[in-house]
């Protein structure tokens, strides 16, 4: 098995794997690889965590608590450590070759936005040691209330997975990007035949039918000068004073990239760490420097910000607005503060 | 690129005033000692292991080899225990970033430097810069305020900056606080008055606390000089030096990549610039 | 060089703090070795000699330990109060104010040198220099700290809420998906999002951070059903008198 798979890409191949013997295939691949799955949490909620069992994946779920960016960006990494006598030393810890099974096409989009941003201004060497050691068996999905991906242009995906399952009624429709991808079947190619006449129609059918279930909207068009134009609308006065500030939109978000770098001693070993931790820019002290100059310390100005940053400065670096239309931010938000409703404020 | 800073040894510590002190580094890595290059107004993140990192603007010349020096204010807790340290003392250093001052643009016009406080800290490259190729600009103008005479930072080398003819250095002070004071006592604006040369051709870099850069850029406006032609460094929150950690984006740019320089045109088309 | 004393000082309190600190075990005989420890009186009789740093747990509530604290403070560089009580009087000062009254029942004859008074944080008697919250702290972060002050320099206190650490963790939002009344959205982060992992609410034994939003909150907490006595009850227990 090669491990070269990063930007190798191949022409679109097209396979089936019967339903009935993914597990198979899944056993081929945790045998090989570490290989990580969609797992039931709660009662709705689903996480993404190493395979045990073929029994606990989850294959009909939305969105799971934290997208898979955790996987090579991890909410909290020790950089380096120093030591008086050794200095520094960077861990060189060999990380193990990842599979991540079941990830929807907006994660992977989020992805995608992701492998930017840690190369903007050069590559984060941290980010992407992890990142080049992650390849994506994509998995179809159905959408949910919250799911905004239509609109966000990222319900589908032609990029960054290795595989992509589409979800028919018997089997897997499969789309082979990569030559990993095609490693990973090859591992068990006999799973895998080609479509038949009657499996394309049905894939045809079965994109129709998604394509209606969708039921929220949030209109983008020209949002980045409508954002700019009600730069100091009372939506944002209105909307901070019901935010908690809580950071968990932005915890969850699979294209937020924000963190924070501390050191912290071990006194026992006298080793010092630097490590990096997921921040959020919603946070009072963000924009706070030495010496005591806050540059942004008002709760609507933070708010705002954002906005600001994933629909105009972010984008403006990515060329496009970087939500994925995941739904996250809206779902897990305690205070029930919902993205689209307030771009639907603002555009009013 | 990379968050994992170089070795670097603290080899002198000059005293400036109760709150700054001038530090002089070199790196322990020999290639990176000699092969170290930036523009002025760039900046390094300096590292004190176990206590944290912390941007600073590069004082020294671009055009002094060997080693490098940081203005550094006490005012956090990296700067606080960097204050403390003793020659010889072992920090990290990683850099340089940002974009630094377009010098190339600035060559063979007039140069107008006007620094307040700490301000002097990324200038002081820029003067040095400029006083090595001195024939490779035309007028050059450097004014200096602060608030007392004890708080004029590298005093010695400004009075001697004063006294060369082939520039022009103007000091002045809120007020004397009863110090001995020979130069000019009030704001910087009174000083941009004296300025006697072209606006054409005139590039402005002006670098001090926030309030300073209120006065001071509208008497530049009201004087006539070019929003595209004036230079300011932005002061923001840096973590990461990459563009990557967020906390110091103005609107849409990174101060740390896109900035810290920044002309006024540009600042003042960034959402929540002021 | 010299090793750095330390202290450790036990006031009215449940000593869960200290208890933290003896629970690190390995941890702490390395420690040992780095710090002079000349107080711990949990584990080890006292050497009578002064510390550079006291940790004091527990609430004020005896003139003695009034006079014991302000003689620690000219002695000490550092005085951090460690645990809820120290920094806030604790449980045991939560409760209307009609508890004076209800001690003096309780206690009718106070005993000489047990004049037992209204539980007091330290920062109402001392100054304090660094305040380590929790019911009980840390020990991690309590470690962290050690750190610092030891280099000489202040930690940085977290200022996010508890809400970020639960995230992190991938824990399932108790307010949003259980209607649980948690206070992680307003409470101080360093806890790593104790209770909440294990399926509880937070109680907000860290306190408010400098950002908290308690009234967006509060009407969270009267949409889910509870009473405002509910709403006061869940904040009194820790939460308020950090405030």
């Amino acid at each position: 098995m090669t491990y070269s798979h990063l930007p190798v890409k191949g022409k679109m191949i097209f396979l089936t794997i019967e339903k009935s013997r993914l597990k198979e295939f899944l056993e081929a691949v945790s045998d090989e690889c570490r290989l990580i799955v969609p797992e039931k949490k709660g009662k709705s909620t689903y996480i993404f965590r190493e395979y045990t069992d073929f029994s606990k994946v989850a294959l009909e779920f939305v969105r799971t608590i934290i997208p898979p960016k955790r996987f090579f960006f991890p909410p909290s990494e020790t950089l380096f450590s120093y030591t008086k006598t050794e200095g520094l030393s960077v861990s060189s810890e060999s990380e193990s070759f990842t599979v991540i099974f079941g990830v929807h096409p907006c994660d992977l989009h989020g992805i995608n936005i992701l492998d930017k941003a840690f190369s903007y201004g050069g590559r984060d060497s941290f980010y992407w040691r992890k990142r080049e050691k992650v390849g994506f068996i994509g998995l179809s999905c159905l959408p949910d209330k919250y799911c905004l991906c239509k609109s966000m242009h990222t319900d589908f995906i032609e990029d960054v997975y290795d595989i992509f399952l589409y979800t028919l009624d018997d089997v897997y429709m499969v789309s082979v990007r990569t030559a990993f991808g095609d490693d990973l079947i090859r591992l068990k190619s006999d799973l895998f035949k080609s479509p038949t006449k009657r499996e394309v129609v049905e894939y045809k059918k079965r994109i129709m039918e998604r394509d209606s279930m969708f039921t929220r909207i949030m209109d983008i068009t020209n949002l980045a000068d409508l954002l700019t134009l009600e730069y100091k609308s009372e939506v944002w006065e209105e909307y901070s004073r019901r935010c908690l500030f809580c950071g968990s939109c932005i915890m969850v978000c699979p294209t937020c990239q924000c963190f924070d770098v501390y050191d912290t001693t071990d006194l026992t070993k006298g080793i010092s760490y630097r490590i990096r931790r997921w921040d959020a820019c919603m946070r009072k002290d963000y924009a706070l420097v030495a010496g005591g100059h806050n540059f942004r310390e008002d709760r609507a100005a933070r708010f705002r910000f954002r906005y600001l940053h994933k629909e105009i400065g972010f984008a403006e670096m990515q060329g496009r607005a970087t939500c994925t239309g995941c739904g996250r931010c809206s779902e897990t938000c305690p205070a029930g503060i919902d993205m689209v409703e307030v771009v639907r404020r603002i555009r009013e | 690129m990379s968050l994992v800073p170089e070795m670097a040894t603290l080899v002198e510590k000059r005293y400036l005033d109760p709150h700054h002190s001038l530090f002089r580094f070199i790196f322990d890595n020999e290639l990176k000692r000699e092969g170290f290059g930036f523009r002025p107004g760039q900046f390094v993140m300096l590292s004190i292991f176990g206590v944290g990192e912390a941007p600073i603007s590069i004082t020294s010349g671009p055009d002094e080899k060997g080693f490098i020096e940081l203005c550094v204010r006490k005012a956090g807790r990296v700067t606080t225990v960097l204050h403390n340290l003793e020659e010889n003392s072992k920090v990290g250093i990683r850099g340089p970033y940002g974009n630094g001052y377009p010098v190339e643009q600035m060559l063979g016009g007039n140069l107008l430097i006007i620094a307040g406080g700490l301000g002097i800290a990324p200038l002081r490259s820029l003067i040095r810069y400029a006083l090595w190729r001195r024939d490779a600009f035309k007028e050059i103008y450097i004014i200096y305020g602060a608030r007392s005479p004890e708080n004029i930072l590298f005093r010695g080398e400004m009075e001697n900056l004063v006294l060369r003819n082939d520039i022009n250095c103007l000091l002045t002070v809120d007020s004397t606080y009863g110090q001995p004071w020979n130069a000019h006592v009030g704001r910087v604006t009174d000083l941009l008055e004296r300025v006697r040369m072209p606006l054409k051709d005139t590039s402005v870099a002006v670098c001090g606390p926030p309030v300073f850069y209120r006065f001071v850029l509208n008497k530049l406006l009201s004087l006539g000089y070019s929003k595209g032609k004036i230079y300011m460094s932005l002061e923001r929150r840096m973590e990461c030096g990459m563009g990557k950690c967020g906390h110091c984006v103005v609107g849409h740019k990174y101060t740390c990549v896109d900035g810290p320089i920044f002309t006024y045109w540009d600042a003042i088309n960034l959402p929540e610039i002021f | 060089m010299e090793k750095p004393k330390v202290g450790f000082y036990s006031l009215t309190s449940c000593s869960g703090d200290i208890l933290e600190i003896t629970n690190l075990e390995e941890d702490l005989l390395k420690l040992l070795e780095i710090v002079d420890v000349v107080d711990l009186n949990v584990a080890m009789p006292s050497t009578g000699k002064k510390p550079d740093i006291a940790f004091v747990e527990g609430a004020i509530t005896q003139a003695d330990e009034a006079r014991f604290v302000r003689q620690l403070r000219k002695q000490v560089k550092y005085l951090v109060a460690i645990g809820s009580c120290a920094c806030t009087g604790g449980v045991v000062a939560r409760g209307p104010k009609q508890r004076r009254g209800w001690l003096k029942d309780v206690y009718p004859e106070s005993g000489e040198g047990f004049k037992i008074g209204f539980p007091r944080p330290l920062k109402d008697v001392v100054q304090v220099d660094l305040e380590i919250p929790g019911c009980p702290i840390e020990k991690r972060y309590f470690l962290h700290c050690v750190g610092y002050l030891l280099k000489g320099v202040m930690p940085e206190v977290p200022n996010y809420p508890v809400c970020m650490e639960c995230k992190m963790r991938e824990n399932e939002c108790l307010l949003r998906y259980r209607g649980l009344p948690c206070l992680g959205p307003i409470t101080r982060a360093g806890c790593g999002a104790r209770q909440p992992s294990l399926g509880r609410p937070c109680d907000g034994c860290f306190g408010p951070y400098d950002d908290a939003n308690l009234e967006s909150l509060m009407e969270i907490f009267r949409r889910l059903g509870l009473s405002e006595r509910e709403i006061k009850k869940r904040l009194d227990l820790f939460w308020e008198r950090h405030r």
